[in-house]
């Protein structure tokens, strides 16, 4: 045993020249950020600086450390209270989110899906139109302006009927409601039909699939029936409905297939060639997601999964890569990317469920099985699967939207997952911009707060903020930034675009329950 | 120092796989330890004694081997890290306050609702400037919506 | 990593943590809590050899980190 010593200099705090801040290092540099998300990378002098109280009008940096509200002296406290609300905007709206499983029916088995699906001829996990009809009755009972309702399963498309039957029905009722109204269906494409195509498009259904890349990733991870090849059956899909927009007289900027994709062993060996497919089919967002890490064999794990580290470097290959292409005049961005980057280049929060403080499980969204079951996000809902109802909200047969909402097990998600009351959270620089998971945390480590060191999602989080604040600190022309802002606009569709006055609305009575047997898959397990 | 900076000298052990600290309780907050030791326990195994009144021992071990190199920094960046916690509690206490006062007017103000509709306005009409390979909306960010549980 | 006893001081640690801890580890070996005027004493036996290496150090590392989240206190 030895002793050694380090010399630690520990700057003066003048405590009366300081408005509020949260700060950490980035490098050589230190990040300081604020409530409304506001953020400035400062050399360790320049911070001292700060500190020290010595940040007068002379100063290089005075006008734009006051400006953001970091010094004490002239501080608009209006101004920053203004920003933070509509920061904060979402809070109080209610879920603007409803996902309804109509299905649970798939004909895929993919290698991370750990969600509930069953085989194809389980009909008895169709959502009946009964269901279907007490199901939009609840949802749209949300106080918020805006709602997207999405499909999920299973394979929604097995289970067609219920689900036209919930935009129809949703978008009669919502002549009185006067929502905001969006549908959106996320399938494999694998039983599509072009009548089913058609009537989607027509009633303005976005599509969003999955694709995780060239076929040799795709079809290794989205193992379909024998003789099958889900990767062409996808690519064949995306391209008939973006023509069909265009014969239409849509604006493909607006009205295109969204793919999502998920993240194996596999897509990080192939980075490089699944960004250029993304391109290549004119897919202008690709979102990057990691595995959930939990619910898999040891032995698949090893197989396709992958530790924080690997994810980000892979996170961070890919979106060099991105950035370089746009400079070449390509139009691509990338999801969590865009999500930060609203958060630190903007005035607002994009409400993203996932990365959001509070989180948005019961606030932002809730999750409606085929049986009518309520649960709190799409993750409690495949936690239940698993045997485990902890965040069950009750049934549509018997609780009421306010019950739900405003279920203890809501609010506990919403304690565990405000930034500002977590420890280690509660004093990082990334707080303004990040989000935890609560639902995640229990899966990890039974836990809804969790070890937050522990957590990959909260090295994941760190790893882009990171990331990104590097790329724009070091961003001497503005093309980083010029590039980045363009992430984050953005342009609503109009919903009722090309929509006939009066859609007809069937009574459920009069159509049979279940929907078109033929095959289809399990959508991937969203993060 | 003219910048009001102070040097503080920190003395540790250097064993076979761990550091050890010995900090007295009167220059390093409790809190401050606490702070510091969370952050390290995905890295290191952190154990703390009580050497004598007033003082806490801080032990982190490496989880496998480590050269003397690897403990040196380990060392360095958990005196790092201490200090980091210290200036954080003592701008957190100086400025609370400010914080305080700027989240009740944003929250709880009677003149909310008149402001925030100007500056939404302002900045919405900000928005949409500037865009000239006009990227399209990610479909889950349409709106207010998003994917995802 | 044979049988051990881990002290855990009172002045530093959490009694709410420490039960955590026995919660938490509880299924790889069997841990015995008591107390005296300073510390929380674990006695820790019948380690999983599956873990015998870590289970320990683990614990401690539990145990503080419960510690430390409710003690490290609020925003800075
Ligand atoms: S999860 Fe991690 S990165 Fe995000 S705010 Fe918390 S400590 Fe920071």
């Amino acid at each position: 045993m030895s002793q050694r010593s380090i010399t630690l200099r520990r700057p003066q705090v003048a405590s009366d020249e300081l408005a509020w801040f949260r700060f950490g290092r980035i490098g050589q540099r230190v990040v300081i950020t604020n409530d409304v998300g506001d953020w400035e990378l400062l050399d360790e002098p320049e911070f001292e600086d700060l500190l020290g109280g010595r940040i007068d009008e002379e100063h290089p940096r005075h006008a734009v450390l006051q400006a953001k509200g970091f010094i004490r002296n002239d501080l608009d406290v209006a101004g920053l209270a203004s920003r933070l609300r509509r920061k904060k905007r979402f809070l109080g709206q209610g879920p603007h989110l409803g996902i309804i499983i109509t299905t649970l029916r798939c004909n895929q088995n993919c290698r991370y899906c750990h969600a509930s699906r069953t085989e194809m001829d389980r009909v008895d996990t169709d959502m009946s139109l009964e269901t279907a009809k007490k199901v939009v009755d609840h949802i749209m009972q949300t106080p918020s302006p805006y709602l997207n309702i999405e499909f999920q399963g299973g394979e929604p498309t097995v289970a067609f009927e219920s689900l036209k039957f919930i935009v129809e029905y949703s978008r009669e009722k919502n002549r009185y409601e006067n929502k905001r109204l969006e549908h959106s269906l996320v399938t494999n494409m694998t039983t599509m039909t072009e009548e089913m195509a058609e009537w989607l498009v027509r009633n303005n259904v976005m599509v969003c699939t999955s694709l995780d890349g060239p076929a040799e990733v795709h079809n290794y991870n989205r193992t379909w029936q024998k003789g099958s090849n889900a990767y062409d059956s996808v690519i064949h899909w995306i391209e008939w409905f973006n023509n069909r927009y265009i014969e239409l007289g849509r604006d493909p900027r607006l009205w295109h297939v969204d793919a999502l994709m998920t993240t194996t062993r596999k897509t990080i060996d192939h980075w490089k060639e699944v960004i250029d497919l993304y391109v290549s089919l004119g897919i202008k967002n690709i979102h990057l997601r990691p595995l959930n890490p939990f619910g898999f064999a040891m032995s698949t794990w090893k197989r396709i999964g992958y530790s924080p580290e690997e994810y980000l470097e892979f996170y961070t290959n890919c979106l060099e890569y991105i950035l370089e292409l746009n400079r070449q005049g390509v139009e691509i961005s990338e999801g969590t990317a865009s999500v930060f980057l609203m958060k630190m280049l903007t005035p607002d929060d994009p409400n993203f469920v996932d990365i959001r403080s509070p989180v948005g499980s019961g606030t932002g969204q809730l999750a409606y099985m085929y049986d009518g079951s309520i649960h709190a996000s799409d993750e409690a809902r495949m936690i239940a699967a698993m045997g485990d109802d902890l965040f069950d909200l009750g049934h549509v047969d018997n609780t009421t939207f306010d019950e739900a909402v405003n279920h203890p097990t809501v609010k506990a998600i919403a304690v565990a997952s405000i930034l500002d009351s977590l420890p280690m959270c509660a004093d990082c620089w990334n707080a303004p911009f990040c989000g935890v998971r609560p639902l995640h945390n229990y899966m990890l480590q039974k836990d809804l707060f969790a070890q937050r060191a522990r957590t990959p999602k909260c090295a994941e989080h760190m790893g882009i903020a990171r990331f990104l604040l590097s790329k724009l600190d070091g961003d001497e022309d503005g093309s980083v930034e010029r590039i980045f802002r363009r992430w984050t606009i953005s342009r609503p569709r109009d919903p009722e675009e090309g929509l006939d006055a009066a859609p007809p609305v069937r009574d459920p009575s009069s159509v049979e329950s279940g929907g078109p047997t033929s095959g289809h898959s399990r959508l991937p397990v969203l993060e | 120092m003219s910048d009001g900076a102070d040097d503080l000298e920190l003395v540790y052990d250097l064993g076979a796989r761990a550091v050890s600290f010995d900090l007295h309780e009167e220059l390093y907050a409790k809190e401050a330890v606490y702070g510091a030791a969370y952050l390290f326990v995905d890295r290191a195994y952190v154990f703390l004694t009580r050497p004598s009144d007033g003082h806490v021992r801080v032990r982190l071990r490496s989880r496998g081997a480590a050269t003397e190199d690897q403990l040196v920094a380990l060392a360095g960046e958990f005196a790092n890290e201490l200090l980091n916690q210290m200036v954080r509690r003592q701008v957190s206490e100086a400025t609370s306050q400010i914080r305080e006062y700027t989240l009740a007017r944003a929250f709880f103000g009677n003149d909310g609702r008149a402001s925030i509709d100007a500056l939404l306005a302002e900045l919405d009409a900000e928005d949409l400037d500037d865009d000239p390979l006009e990227i399209e909306v990610p479909w889950e960010r349409s709106g207010q919506g998003s994917v995802g549980g | 990593m044979a049988d051990a006893v881990v002290r855990f001081d009172r002045s530093l640690y959490a009694a709410d943590a420490v039960h955590a801890g026995v919660e938490a580890f509880g299924k790889f070996a069997r841990i015995a809590l008591s107390e005296d005027a300073d510390a929380f004493v674990l006695a820790v036996t019948e380690i999983d050899p599956r873990h015998e290496d870590v289970l320990v150090d683990e614990l401690a590392n539990y145990v503080l980190a419960e510690t430390a989240a409710s003690r490290s206190g609020g925003a800075a």
